[in-house]
């Protein structure tokens, strides 16, 4: 099945598209079949239940959404990155 | 061209982030650059999905606003005097930013490759350490336009 990725930041351009590129190669990497959806945060609500993963630049309260929400910060920055693959792999490969 | 010698700045030191927004703002309106909603806009966006980036060796705040606001695609590079207090994007806790880009950026379509040279720098340490040890504008300069002027794709 697709999989449906959403990732949102403030304005929805610059964050996330820095992240998007990331999770687009590593995305490709595991074989999966994906959708990604970039978005502004406040916006989540329309996606929440029907997405399979948001990845977000800020820190956003899981209990509000059904969704998992990881954060993209590893992919901004470089570091951690390794980290954050394992969580995506293990929220969409599940 | 992203980078322009007039939008690069070494050694500008500011009390606050609005008033280093209202110094960015004066310089890009005056260059219409961006529309006059740009000051306020960007002062709200940072209050609301802040900017900051810890790094292992510098802080950076990457500003930017909605794209409506934005008339060309440009970057304001500012290294800094002293720290300004930008907040975490992740985390909202308080940063000490040494090194700003403001992402100047009008299309959507067509920013994306400077969006992952901006991408690359950030996680290059090398590149942070060389903005870190610059010691002039000119130099500030030369690199900048090196990085984002002159290589099309650092891949």
């Amino acid at each position: 099945m697709t999989k449906k990725i959403v990732i949102a930041c403030g304005a929805g351009l610059a964050t996330s598209t820095m992240i998007l590129q990331k999770v687009d190669e590593y995305l490709k990497e595991l074989g999966l079949k994906y959708t990604i959806t970039q978005s502004q945060i406040y916006e989540l609500d329309m996606y929440d239940g029907e997405a399979d993963l948001f990845i977000t630049s800020m820190r956003i309260d899981q209990s509000k959404y059904k969704t998992p929400i990881l954060l993209g910060m590893p992919f901004l920055v470089g570091m951690n990155e390794d980290t954050l693959k394992e969580e995506i792999k293990q929220v969409l490969m599940k | 061209m992203y980078v322009e010698e007039n939008l690069v700045f070494f050694n500008n030191s500011f009390e606050d982030k609005n008033e280093l927004f209202d110094f960015m703002a004066d310089v890009l309106e005056k260059e219409g650059y961006v529309t006059e909603e740009f000051r306020e806009a960007i002062k709200i966006r940072e209050e609301n999905y802040p900017t900051g980036l810890k790094l292992t060796t510098m802080n950076v705040a990457i500003v930017h606003t909605e794209a409506i606001y934005s008339q060309t695609d440009k970057l304001v590079i500012l290294k800094l005097g002293k720290p300004i207090v930008f907040n975490n994007i992740e985390t909202l806790q308080p940063l000490e930013v040494d090194f700003i880009i403001g992402l100047i950026l009008k299309d959507s379509e067509k920013h994306l490759q400077i969006l992952k040279n901006v991408s690359q720098l950030l996680q290059s340490e090398e590149a942070i350490d060389s903005i870190k040890n610059t010691a002039s504008h000119e130099e500030l300069l030369k690199m900048m336009i090196k990085y984002f002027n002159e290589k099309r794709s650092l891949l």
